[in-house]
């Protein structure tokens, strides 16, 4: 992986915003920083302020797997294009194929509730959350994460369907197989844009999916430098998505400046 | 053939000829005017809408041989009007992008350019017309 703040790296930056770009963001760990309290996330003033003067020069995109309606309650920014539950908001028509994820994931949401929560509470700090197409378990909060991780892989060994079970950064996502993901949306949302090509930042391996798709004309980055990701360019840590939008609103700027 | 149809027959010949050496002279006289030859133009111009194309999909793209390209983009690059960089999964292959500079150049040149492109405007369909004819395997 190329470190995306790199001379020539730059410059490749630099030139997505000479053409139709689109410019997609994952939201937890890369627009806002991992809280315990994820329910509380929130984009900062100054973020907010740089995503809005991007998106008055391209189009911009959320990708998220946390529920949609949950996302616009919670999200303080209208981006061009918003992905909750990993499908494009607005293409959820409801076919036969998402229902049969949905109610994979409602029994699966009602048996994990009654292990992992077996007297209505969980002394772990664990908690259980419905996306709709798949399931997240949280143990962010926990203060024995070694036990609890350990609890939900013994919890996990015996639930139905032969999910995909992707391991993240305090969480671990329940995944329908065939199911869709962030790959999918990302795809969807770039053909709804009308772009010749897009930008992609996130930081966990639910965002791999999009960091192995076979899209020349996309760009991925990955917050975080990980030996085994996928994406070609990363940048140090979500702080630096300040520097990264500047850099993208500057460069816009001059162009319209003519410089 | 008669002697009238074998003087048009060469007469064609020639004008093909003397079309293509103009092609040239005017890709030279843009190199002494603007800085910048009618190839170099034509591949930055592709280069706009391919942020981190690879060299191979940038041939495709503007129809030009993977030999012929390289001998451009180090002409290009040398001006620093791209940029080239190793791809991190394989280190043997480039990925292609236009500098700001580049883009700069490209629009100055693409100012002056207007005038040309005024008077070939009405000559587009037949210039498509010989495209195709030349492209097609009929010629030989």
């Amino acid at each position: 992986m190329k470190y995306l703040f790199e001379k020539q790296t730059k410059m490749i930056l630099e030139s997505l915003t000479f053409t139709k770009t689109l410019f997609a963001f994952d939201f937890d760990g890369t627009l806002t920083p991992l809280i315990n309290e994820y329910e509380n996330a929130k984009i900062s003033d100054q973020i907010l302020e740089l995503l809005a003067l991007l998106r008055s020069f391209a189009p911009v995109a959320i990708v998220s797997g946390r529920n949609a309606k949950e996302l616009k309650t919670i999200l303080n920014f209208k981006p061009t294009f918003l992905v909750g539950n990993n499908r494009l908001v607005g293409l959820d028509k409801g076919n036969n194929i998402d229902f049969k994820y949905e109610k994979i994931c409602k029994t699966w949401y009602h048996d994990l509730k009654e292990k992992l929560f077996p007297n209505e509470k969980n002394d772990l700090g664990i908690s259980l959350e419905n996306k709709k197409y798949s399931i997240a378990i949280h143990y962010r909060k926990s203060r024995q994460k070694k036990i609890a991780k350990k609890y939900i892989q013994d919890v996990l060994t015996g639930l139905s369907s032969s999910p995909k079970i992707v391991w993240g950064k305090s969480v671990v996502n329940v995944i329908p197989m065939g199911a869709p993901h962030k790959g999918m949306a990302l795809l969807d949302v770039i053909e709804k844009s009308g772009c010749t090509n897009a930008f992609y930042i996130g930081d966990d391996v639910t965002d791999e999916d999009v960091f192995n798709l076979h899209h020349s004309n996309i760009i991925k980055v990955r917050v975080g430098l990980k030996k085994n990701s996928a994406a070609k360019y990363y940048i140090k840590n979500q702080k630096e998505i300040k520097n990264l939008l500047l850099f993208l609103t500057e460069s816009f700027c001059k162009n319209s400046k003519g410089h | 053939m008669n002697s009238l149809q074998a003087i048009k027959k060469e007469s064609e010949m020639e004008l093909l000829l003397q079309i293509s050496l103009k092609i040239q002279q005017l890709n030279k006289k843009m190199e002494k005017q603007f800085g910048m030859s009618l190839t170099q133009w034509y591949v930055l111009n592709a280069l706009v809408d391919l942020p981190g194309v690879s060299p191979v999909k940038l041939s495709q793209v503007v129809g030009i041989s993977p030999g012929s390209l390289t001998q451009s983009l180090k002409r290009l690059a040398n001006k620093k009007w791209i940029t080239i960089v190793s791809d991190h999964s394989d280190n043997r292959r480039k990925l292609i992008s236009i500098t700001r500079e580049g883009k700069n150049a490209r629009d100055t040149i693409d100012y002056k350019l207007l005038q040309i492109k005024k008077t070939l405007t009405p000559l587009l369909t037949p210039l498509d017309e010989l495209k195709k004819i030349l492209s097609s395997s009929m010629i030989f």
